[in-house]
């Protein structure tokens, strides 16, 4: 009799076992000190819940949604072709896959879009790339029509910063324009063999516009918005040159650039004397949350295999940690002491201790 | 200068004015049997198609001539800061001359390390055709960008010549006024005044299998001998944010493709009395057709 409990017990084991492995979802490793919250499987799109105010937003490899900061429940809608999504709306094709519409799924509004293409959320600004990428159409988060523009080359970064619009094109030009579509300023191509724009950052505070240009050398320009235009204060050769869109972004606090580059990420001071620091990485950047000086750099990075690393860093580029996640990841949000990890189907709640 | 140099300087400029502009830039076709099913201008995705897409039975394609990688896209990268493009996947060549050729549609973007100092030589199969993007079939979209004039140039302009021995069509038109609208029909009656002018009007695909409706390459419209509208797709340019044939900037897309099936030509001014109509519209081969109008225009 007892023998026979013995094998029910462990067979009981080897079935929670099995149960947890299937559903809990890629896990990250045990004894680190990213403390893992929860992990949620997003599995049945039907059973989600209406989302609330504050609830976080993830991409997975076939759906998109919000998730409750505590696991709970979740909103999900399978990803179609083109889809976007933000902290309050997301923008996405209807079920016939024919209408883009932007939707507020908190208060339950939808708004259409007469345009058809590609969104391209950034900053609370939906950008429809035509579907040749050679022009866009600009609508607010509420379904507002900002502005249309077409250029004579290929889009090849759009980014919108404080109450600014950048677009960088295949022919090295960028162009500045306000939230009503008058155009503010152009830069025009420099300093390379071959001239193309890879990348393009508005910073938040709208003071600042960043470059990534050329080839022969690839360079990182930092221009100075005005009343009159644009005007370059700073530039930096990068040690190699990336042959297709480059990651590029303002620190929240303006204060750094982030830079993808060919062997990591740099840190580029927006202030004299302009420091610079290194940040050597093995895999692709994917994505990052970063505040400013001071305060931890989080990195997201795919790695061969399939696998994701996150990496903490400071403002001076120092690693702090750094640890591997089974599976590949696509977002990564900063929340309320916490980040949130979108990895293959599962949504990963981690806690922070942000004295680290 | 002596009379000599004067000479040669004379017959020198000469050669240039006599040379093609096409000779200038001659590209391959990228793959043999390349069979075309869009045109350059073609009304696509609520905009000008400023490229050609073509389909063959060889799936591996070359570079329409030597060139260095520039840049190249995923249709779906990773993460939120990459833009998710409807060409799918994409490369990008520089040649000489300012000239950049676009591929869209490619099963896999080519590995850049892979080609020394980035240069993908004319007979180097280096990518395939796929679905990738919002194509349903497997289709290549080649765009020509000239960059130091800023067009999109129609990369037939710069392929050898194609078979092609099917003959535009004209299926009709109208004219409207701010009133009324008149379908075009030899010896209609209408009142003089202005008139848009709207043709409905293709291309047939020459050998393709599946004879596609293709925008034509040109669009003449004569009144009584004399030239009142047209329209060719050469290049594109973009003036004010809009991106138009270059001979024509004032055709929008919007302004061209109002109503769907139409070309609209722009406006038409009709005098009392007889106007002959004559609309020629020709295609890339230059294969031809016209049809005549007798226009009875009543004074008013």
């Amino acid at each position: 009799m007892a023998r026979k409990s013995k094998i029910f017990f462990r067979i009981i084991v080897v079935l929670l076992l099995i149960l947890y492995i299937a559903f809990a979802g890629p896990l990250l490793d045990s004894g680190t000190s990213y403390v893992q919250k929860w992990a949620l499987k997003i599995e049945n799109p039907s059973n989600a819940a209406a989302p609330q105010e504050g609830w976080i937003p993830f991409v997975l490899k076939d759906s998109f949604g919000y998730v409750s900061p505590g696991g709970d429940a979740f909103f999900s809608q399978p990803i179609q072709k083109g889809v976007e999504i933000g902290e309050r709306s997301f923008c996405s094709y209807n079920k016939s896959g024919e209408e883009l519409v932007i939707r507020n799924p908190f208060r339950d509004y939808m708004y259409p879009v007469d345009a058809q293409g590609y969104p391209f959320y950034k900053n609370g600004i939906y950008f429809i790339l035509s579907v040749d990428s050679t022009g866009f159409l600009a609508v607010s988060e509420n379904g507002k029509r900002l502005f249309s523009r077409r250029f004579s080359s290929l889009i090849t970064s759009v980014d919108s910063g404080g109450d600014y619009v950048g677009v960088g094109l295949l022919n090295g030009t960028s162009h500045l324009f306000d939230l009503e579509g008058n155009s503010l300023g152009q830069t025009e191509a420099v300093d390379s063999r071959i001239d193309v724009i890879y990348g393009l950052a508005i910073s938040p505070d709208g003071k600042m516009l960043a470059l990534v240009h050329g080839i022969d050398p690839q360079i990182v320009s930092l221009y100075r918005i005005n009343p009159q235009g644009m005007s370059r204060v700073h530039s930096e050769t990068l040690r190699d040159s990336i042959r297709s869109q480059v990651i590029l972004a303002f620190a929240e606090d303006s204060s750094q650039l982030i830079v993808e580059s060919v062997d990591g990420v740099e840190l580029l001071s927006t202030m004299e004397p302009y420091a610079r620091e290194l940040i050597e990485l093995d895999g692709q950047l994917i994505d990052y949350q970063y505040a400013g000086k001071g305060r931890p750099l989080y990195l997201l990075t795919a790695e061969p295999g399939g696998k994701s690393r996150l990496s903490t860093f400071t403002s001076q580029g120092q690693l702090i940690h750094r640890e591997e996640i089974e599976g590949s990841s696509e977002r990564l949000y900063l929340g309320k002491k916490a980040l949130y990890l979108s990895v293959e189907d599962s949504v990963i709640k981690i806690g922070l201790d942000e004295g680290m | 200068m002596d009379g000599r140099k004067k000479l040669s300087i004379t017959v020198c400029a000469l050669i240039l004015l006599v040379l093609p502009s096409d000779i200038t830039f001659s590209f391959d076709w990228p793959m043999e049997g390349a069979q075309i099913v869009s045109t350059f201008g073609e009304d696509q995705w609520r905009g000008f198609l400023k490229a050609v897409e073509l389909t063959s039975a060889r799936e591996d394609f070359r570079p329409v001539e030597e060139g260095e990688i520039i840049f190249s896209a995923k249709e779906n990268p990773h993460g939120r800061h990459r833009i998710k493009r409807g060409l799918g996947n994409l490369v990008i060549l520089q040649h000489s001359r300012g000239i950049r050729s676009v591929y869209g549609h490619l099963k896999e973007v080519p590995d850049v390390q892979g080609y020394e100092d980035h240069v993908v030589k004319s007979s180097d199969d280096f990518a395939q055709i796929d679905g990738s993007g919002v194509l349903g079939g497997k289709y290549l979209y080649l765009q020509i960008i000239d960059s130091e004039v800023a067009r999109f140039v129609n990369p037939l302009l710069s392929l050898p010549s194609i078979e092609d021995t099917e003959r535009p069509v004209i299926e009709g038109g109208r004219i409207l006024s701010a009133e009324k609208a008149y379908n075009l029909t030899s010896g209609i009656l209408v009142p003089q005044g202005e008139y848009l002018l709207q043709l409905d009007t293709a291309d047939i695909g020459g050998e393709s299998d599946v004879k596609p409706l293709m925008a034509p390459y040109s669009i003449k419209v004569y009144i009584n001998g004399e030239e009142m509208q047209s329209v060719s797709f050469e290049s594109i340019a973009v003036n004010r944010w809009q991106s138009a044939p270059t001979g024509r900037m004032d055709l929008s897309y919007d302004a061209l493709y109002t109503d769907s099936g139409f070309f609209t030509m722009g406006n038409i001014i009709l005098q009392s009395g007889t106007a002959v109509m004559e609309v020629v519209v020709s295609d890339f081969a230059g294969n031809e057709t016209s049809r005549e109008y007798r226009i009875q225009v009543a004074a008013q």
